[in-house]
């Protein structure tokens, strides 16, 4: 297993440190674009607004290293290696998956750091640290939906299949957008101002934040049960494998 | 296996590369009530043990093939279970024996928990949540103090031993923040001596834990997640508050609050765990 893991780590050591580069761009950036409006009144919601709005950037670019790190391995010849090795089918992709999980902690490591630089060179905070782990369990979520399918049809078919659906819900969100109910997004200022009257009623912040803690802690079966779906699928997957 | 004097150089390197930026960062940003005034150094402090595990394991060419950065062996499900149930019910035991014997003037429905259960809930999900979330500032530490330390150490003296020294050095690394507080506050008669004295039996105590949750396992994420949770899960507060936001009436000086209502479980527990590893395992007859 810390073969495996130590493999994960060699393949992708430059992609997670092209990460890093832009990484530091991307976290220096925002944090000077708020301090140039320092002085301003509404610097609060300016500064969670734009440290937002990166975080869910970063989280997205993160998404993509993880996201790639099945390519490549999609061979009958290394599929039917791993099976015979001692760590065996359950190693190989459980080191996939922990790499994934450690990436994604490493990813909120990194958030937590520019948070708090943030919070250093501003003098407040931005009060985005819950967003931060929202936005790890989302990411947790993603990966654990798409490598069953990755493992059972390979990285092209598997990424196909991931298009094609998040393409249906894009198309269900247009469909929506366009016959459903759109009232509460009809002029973009009082859609903020109840988003904010929202976050600042107690009794619904406590129940919102129930469900952001059982919605958030749901994700973690649910990456565990994908991992031995993909540790079922992976020899009928290796069968579609290129030679 | 190396010699002792290899293994003691190897301690010395690894502890004077944890101490010395978070010694650094201790006393530089120190706000002389047990916190650091500098939020990013602050957020570092616990990724030094780690640092200095990595650099330790480069420098002397060990490599990581002892780091335990593995799942685990096979059956260490229930270990990262316990990982996770310890942190959850340590509050609750500390809030049970606060109200039925330190309290004066309340019961736990009037606790700032008990009063507003929604809310502590989702304190307790958001904490356990972040907690996972947040697990590499916990490997940040177990990587070095469990990873590291105590398997040196046992190269040198027993088992239960190593994890004594481990506790002892780990209370210390805080040194420079508990002379001015930390965990404990100031007020009370024997400050700040009274401070290290609970923090190291709290950290031997944990040590044990960590070092048992590790070794069953052969890999220190189950002492990271444990270590983390114990940080983030922290609901106890919530009940030595009434709804208000005012602290109860106590029994005792508030120095001893914590240390009655939590430290009963955290010791008892470091004694089964201490027990547990100290047990030599039994070699089969005939072999």
């Amino acid at each position: 297993m810390t073969g495996y893991l130590y493999k994960e780590f060699k393949l992708n050591i430059r992609l997670v440190l092209l990460f890093l580069l832009t990484y530091i761009f991307f976290s220096v950036v925002p944090i000077f674009t708020v301090y140039d409006s320092k002085d301003d009144d509404t610097i609060g919601q300016t500064l969670t607004m734009i440290l937002g709005a990166f975080c869910v950037f970063v989280f997205i670019t993160a998404g993509c290293i993880q996201s790639g790190v099945f390519s490549g391995d999609d061979r009958k010849k290394w599929a039917y290696f791993v099976t015979s090795t001692p760590s065996g089918i359950k190693g190989y992709i459980g080191a996939k998956y922990l790499f994934t999980m450690l990436f994604a902690m490493f990813v909120v490591t990194l958030e937590t750091l520019k948070l708090a630089l943030a919070e250093q060179i501003l003098g407040q905070s931005s009060g985005l640290s819950v967003l931060i782990a929202a936005m790890f369990y989302v990411q947790l979520f993603m990966r654990a939906v798409e490598y069953p399918l990755i493992v059972r049809f390979g990285t092209k078919t598997g990424g196909m299949v991931k298009i094609t659906a998040v393409c249906v819900i894009i198309l269900a969100v247009i469909i929506y957008a366009l016959f459903g109910d759109t009232s509460a997004f009809a002029s973009m200022d009082t859609f903020w101002e109840r988003m904010f009257a929202f976050v600042g009623d107690p009794d619904k912040l406590k129940k919102l934040l129930l469900w952001v803690g059982v919605c958030t802690l749901a994700v973690l079966p649910l990456y565990y049960l994908s991992y031995r779906i993909s540790v079922k699928l992976y020899l009928k997957g290796a069968e579609n494998y290129a030679k | 296996m190396p010699s002792k004097k290899k293994t003691i150089l190897r301690i010395l390197i690894y502890l004077v590369l944890a101490f010395a930026p978070a010694f650094a960062i201790e006393l530089i940003f120190s706000d002389k009530q047990g916190d650091v005034t500098n939020a990013f150094w602050g957020a570092t402090l616990m990724l030094y043990p780690a640092i200095a595990s990595i650099i330790t394991r480069l420098v002397t060419k060990e490599g990581f093939r002892d780091a335990m950065l593995g799942f685990g062996r096979r059956g260490s499900a229930k270990y990262y279970a316990a990982a996770v149930l310890y942190p959850l019910v340590l509050p609750f035991v500390g809030a049970a024996i606060l109200h039925l014997f330190i309290v004066k003037n309340g019961s736990v429905s009037d606790s700032a928990f008990g009063s507003d259960v929604v809310m502590g809930f989702a304190s307790l999900l958001i904490g356990l949540a972040s907690g996972i979330a947040t697990l590499f500032h916990g490997l940040g530490e177990e990587l070095g103090w469990r990873g590291y330390l105590t398997p040196k150490l046992e190269q040198l003296m027993p088992t239960p031993a190593a994890v004594a020294v481990t506790g002892i050095i780990w209370a210390l690394w805080h040194g420079p923040l508990l002379a001015y507080g930390y965990n404990f506050g100031r007020d009370y008669d024997f400050f700040p001596y009274g401070g290290f004295i609970a923090m190291t039996v709290m950290c031997i105590s944990w040590s044990a834990l960590l070092t048992w949750l590790t070794k069953r396992t052969d890999s220190v994420y189950p002492a990271a997640l444990c270590h983390m949770l114990i940080d983030t899960v922290a609901v106890f507060l919530l009940f030595a508050y009434n709804a208000e936001g005012e602290y109860f009436e106590f029994a005792v000086p508030e120095f001893w609050v914590k240390i009655l209502a939590l430290f009963p479980m955290i010791i008892a527990s470091g004694a089964v765990c201490m027990v547990l590893i100290s047990r030599k395992k039994k070699v089969p007859s005939g072999t």
